[in-house]
């Protein structure tokens, strides 16, 4: 298996202005005062990269909170990534921000030091769905903030939403969809919640305060979603992703294809050379770690090979529409992919999840609901 | 040495549980020096971990102690201990047949109770001179006259002479010591007749093979004779003799009246087996001492590995237990459901979750057990009479001609303001009534007939909660009686599952099957199809439930590219279902037969 050099890097911001309650992710609150050296040790890490990549077709600020960081910092980094790889022709650069910290003044800098495409966490446009996730925005930043990035000149608008949340029927559902709608974004990305171990939320449904709603329910809201955006145009690519016509993430595409990627600050991860890894995660060691020696240290790391990773390939591409390519992914792995999967194959297509399609293997719409039982089977 | 026969006094000690026995033999152990302060730990004489968390009794051991009475002589005490739990009462009654007295121990607030009614009874039929104490009078809630009352009118027992005492604070020790001195008479066997010794217990040392603890009767034995075990028939040399001090101690010879040890090259407990005379092989006794039987498992249940590959483990830690423990019998048996695993048999209940305990904290084995159930007698229309401890072993109806099930004679006693309760639990539980009395003023002793099979079935734990905690209970076995029984099947999407299905009450069935599917129902996770839950006599189903297809299972998001998260939650979720027993196409967790098995009714 050759490994193609990467040409996507994710940069993480790992700050937010509060800890949302369901949020398990590497994000803290009160630690913005970090944000200035954070800055300086990101512009070290990418440049001492030099190197690794022929030049970025895709980047992704992901957080975190990115907008929290000052525009001028965001140019700095992103900066740094151009003069140290290049950015190609047309490249995608995202920026992910929260309502209550994107300002039309942040977004139009960003814009000016170039990103392109800008992902924004609305979650909901219930306002009281909003206050019980923990989110610090309203129904009307979320609008707000829309309309501030079309004005700073973004002409690629991602909204994220979240679905199955405590309290939230199907009728609540349908009004954020149609909020969304109304507000034309060219992406979405709706999300079924997830109630993470250790996050307040968990406790909060252990402890019985608050009720998510059954998986019967979540899957109903699942398949709305489903029928809401695509009856509103949009393409239905990933799971939990939907695009107008050409206007994937294609950041993520290179996730779910399997691609290599760099990864910058505390917590990233990266995929280069079949090595995955992790960086540090405490933002004040990784820190200190690049101020030490201008290196960061990885948390974690691994090499998958062989049939390990080939059901890791597997289980990203079996969440695209494009689905698995097995004549593409026998080529890739030099042996008969079809054969080595047949049993799950065979399996999956008796009970109506997958569909094989001329040498394509697909989730159905049941499967897609059950997917977490599907690409288990394709794992090593 | 040989003791002087008249100096010898062999003594047990009985009580209901918690009421103080070992705590009392702790102080005599102290008082008689037999244990320094340096080894002393409480409850000298329970020496498994386990006895000593649980505060029973369960293997006996026999001490030999020196005192130095009041009269300026010096005895010889043989305290032998008695396992205080119904399931050993086959145990117990050899090892007051040990013994020529017995101290009763009574607790001063508690009164008599359920055990300490059966052990008197067993202790009046070996003969014994009991001396009454009443214990814990330090108390507050101490009714040390109502106590009296109780032993005489309920137990009678002439307790004008009891002994007060606390064992706790070392308060009328000296006294249980100089009475008996006093009043227990010395052992009466001649030391010229041929030797006749009692085994009352065994234990299994992996250096000396199996240790048998006995009472020489008659006659005397020492190293070298070769000796016949009356019962079996085996015979053995004896390699050593020797008394407990408590620690195993080599002595020349035992002689009539004494107790102690003997080794001879017993290779497995069951030839020593409890309750059998040893004798001499030439010139031996032409009579056994009475009262030996083979101890019979009445409660059965299935053992399996949690996981396959640990069942030679499991075999190795059976035949290990069944070294120090000759009531336990096991055979192997295969289930669709479980694999490879055991069919063991027990004594009781208690004894059943010694064992379970024991194989899981001493060998480490996680253990799936299936429901206990009694063993029944089925007579054939062929004639033939077979004892079935397994549901898959019962024959098909046709060709049963009567179902016998083995019944209880069980005693509560009960404070009358509970007495309701108790007749109540005992008709729902197919009881038949026998008689009640008064004990004192306000506490009632009820005798009933009952099946064991519903003492199985979580019986003391409702007696229990329907008396706050205030009945005692205690039973020994009443031979057999017809009943009408039947197999209860429980199937999934059609495929009988048989580890769960049992044999009940025709009248229990169609409760007990509704609660196993709806029990079931819970716990079972939904997965890809609907599952049927049947619960099923021949093919007369009787009780159904459906868990729904699972619609859902879904990770929604992967943070920022963090691909191995997502990878290592969905091998997680594969590694769980390999944990998972395949029952047709139905995946069930162990959980799930762990928790129906404990279902109680």
């Amino acid at each position: 298996m050759r490994f193609e050099a990467p040409r996507s890097a994710y940069v993480h911001i790992p700050f937010c202005a509060a800890k949302c309650g369901y949020c398990d992710f590497n994000s803290f609150a009160g630690m913005l005062h970090l944000a200035p050296r954070y800055t300086d040790a990101l512009c070290r890490q990418v440049s001492s990269a030099a190197g690794a990549s022929p030049g970025l077709d895709t980047v992704y600020f992901g957080g975190g909170t990115p907008t929290l960081l000052p525009a001028d910092a965001l140019a700095r980094v992103l900066g740094e990534l151009r003069r140290t790889f290049g950015l190609a022709d047309g490249a995608e650069v995202t920026l992910e921000a929260n309502p209550e910290s994107a300002s039309y003044e942040k977004l139009a800098a960003a814009r000016e030091a170039g990103f392109n495409r800008v992902s924004i966490g609305v979650q909901s446009f219930d306002g009281g769905q909003l206050a019980s996730l923990g989110r610090v925005h309203t129904r009307e930043q979320a609008v707000a903030a829309f309309s501030a990035a079309r004005r700073a000149g973004f002409q690629n608008i991602s909204l994220d939403l979240m679905f199955g949340l405590p309290g939230q029927t199907l009728s609540d559902l349908h009004g954020t969809l149609a909020s969304a709608i109304d507000l034309g974004p060219e992406h979405l990305s709706a999300y079924s919640l997830t109630i993470e171990e250790g996050t307040p939320l968990f406790e909060r449904v252990r402890a019985g305060e608050v009720t998510p709603p059954d998986d019967d329910l979540a899957a109903d809201m699942y398949q709305a979603v489903r029928q809401t955006l695509t009856r509103a145009g949009y393409e239905h690519y990933e799971i939990s992703n939907y695009a107008l016509p050409s206007m994937r993430c294609r950041h993520n595409e290179a996730y779910w294809r399997n691609g290599s990627y760099l990864g910058f600050g505390a917590g990233a991860a990266q995929y280069v050379a079949g090595e995955r890894l992790t960086w540090e995660g405490d933002p004040v060691a990784f820190t200190g770690q690049i101020e030490s020696d201008g290196r960061a240290r990885a948390a974690f790391s691994e090499r998958l090979e062989g049939r390990a990773l080939l059901g890791e390939t597997a289980m990203l591409a079996l969440r695209t529409s494009g689905g698995l390519d097995l004549r593409r992914l026998s080529l890739d792995f030099g042996e008969d992919v079809e054969a080595v999967f047949s049993r799950p194959i065979r399996r999956f297509s008796q009970a109506g999840l997958i569909g094989v399609d001329d040498g394509r293997v697909t989730l159905t719409a049941a499967g897609q609901l059950l997917a977490n039982e599907v690409l288990a089977e394709f794992l090593a | 040495m040989p003791q002087s026969q008249d100096h010898i006094r062999n003594f047990c000690i009985i009580a209901h549980i918690d009421h103080g026995k070992s705590t009392l033999a702790d102080r005599i152990l102290e008082l008689t020096h037999a244990v320094s302060g340096r080894e002393h730990r409480d409850q000298m004489l329970d020496t498994m971990d386990l006895e000593r968390e649980r505060g029973i009794t369960i293997k006996m051991t026999a001490v030999r102690l020196a005192y130095e009475a009041s009269d300026g002589q010096t005895y010889t005490l043989n305290l032998i201990d008695t396992p205080g739990h119904v399931d050993f009462s086959y145990e117990v009654s050899r090892s007051l047949n040990a013994c020529e007295g017995a101290v009763l121990v009574v607790d001063a607030a508690q009164g008599v109770e359920a055990q300490t009614l059966a052990n008197v009874s067993l202790a009046m039929s070996a003969n014994l001179e009991i001396i009454p104490v009443i214990n814990k009078i330090d108390m507050p809630a101490a009714e040390p006259d109502r106590v009296k009352d109780e032993i005489e009118n309920v137990l009678a027992i002439d307790a004008s002479d009891a002994i007060l005492a606390s064992a706790r604070e070392g308060v009328g020790v000296q006294d249980v010591l100089e009475h008996i001195v006093h009043q227990i008479p010395p052992p009466s066997g001649s030391p010229s007749a041929p030797l006749r010794a009692l085994i009352f217990d065994s234990h299994f040392d992996q250096y000396l093979g199996v240790v048998a603890y006995v009472r020489i009767v008659d006659g005397s034995l020492k190293r070298g004779d070769r000796i016949r075990m009356m019962a079996s028939g085996k015979e053995f040399e004896v390699s050593a003799v020797g008394v407990f001090l408590p620690e195993m101690t080599e002595a020349e010879g035992l002689s009539a009246g004494e107790v102690g040890y003997v080794v001879a090259s017993m290779k497995e407990v069951g030839d020593a087996r409890v309750g059998d005379t040893i004798t001499l092989a030439r010139r031996g006794a032409s009579e056994p001492l009475p009262g030996y039987k083979l101890a019979k498992p009445m409660v059965s249940c299935g053992m399996y590995p949690m996981v396959s590959e640990d069942y030679p483990d499991l075999r190795e830690a059976l035949e290990k237990l069944q070294l120090n423990d000759a009531a336990l019998s096991w055979q192997p048996e295969t289930s669709a459901a479980l694999g490879f695993g055991f069919r063991c048999g027990f004594l009781g209940l208690l004894h059943m979750d010694i064992v379970q305990e024991r194989l899981e904290r001493e060998f480490g084995l996680g253990i799936i057990a299936t429901a206990p159930g009694v063993v029944y007698r089925v007579y054939k229309t062929d004639g033939e009479m077979i004892e079935v401890d397994n549901p898959a072993k019962l024959p098909a109806t046709t060709l049963i001609e009567k179902i016998e099930e083995p019944m209880v004679d069980a005693t509560v006693i009960v404070p009358d303001e509970y007495l309701g309760g108790v007749l109540d639990l005992c008709q729902d539980r197919r009881g038949t009534f026998a008689h009640m009395e008064y004990s004192g003023v306000t506490r009632v002793i009820v005798h009933y007939r009952l099946p064991l099979a519903e003492i199985l079935m979580d019986f003391y734990d409702q007696l229990k909660s329907r008396t706050r905690g205030y009945a005692s209970f205690d039973y020994e076995m009443s031979g057999y009686l017809e009943s009408s029984v039947v197999k209860l099947d429980i199937q999934l999407n059609g495929s009988p599952v048989d580890a769960l299905s049992f044999i009940t009450h025709r009248d229990r069935a169609y409760t007990r099957g509704k609660l196993m599917t709806e029990r079931l129902k819970e716990i079972l996770p939904r997965q890809m199809f609907e599952i049927r839950i049947q619960a099923a006599i021949g093919h007369k189903i009787i009780a159904a439930e459906t868990v729904r297809a699972l619609r859902k299972n879904v990770i929604a998001k992967c943070y920022g590219g963090d691909i191995t998260r997502k990878r290592k939650l969905l091998e997680k979720q594969k590694e769980g279902k390999k944990r998972m027993k395949q029952i047709g196409s139905v995946e069930v967790p162990q959980e799930a037969f762990l928790s129906v098995l404990k279902l109680g009714e």
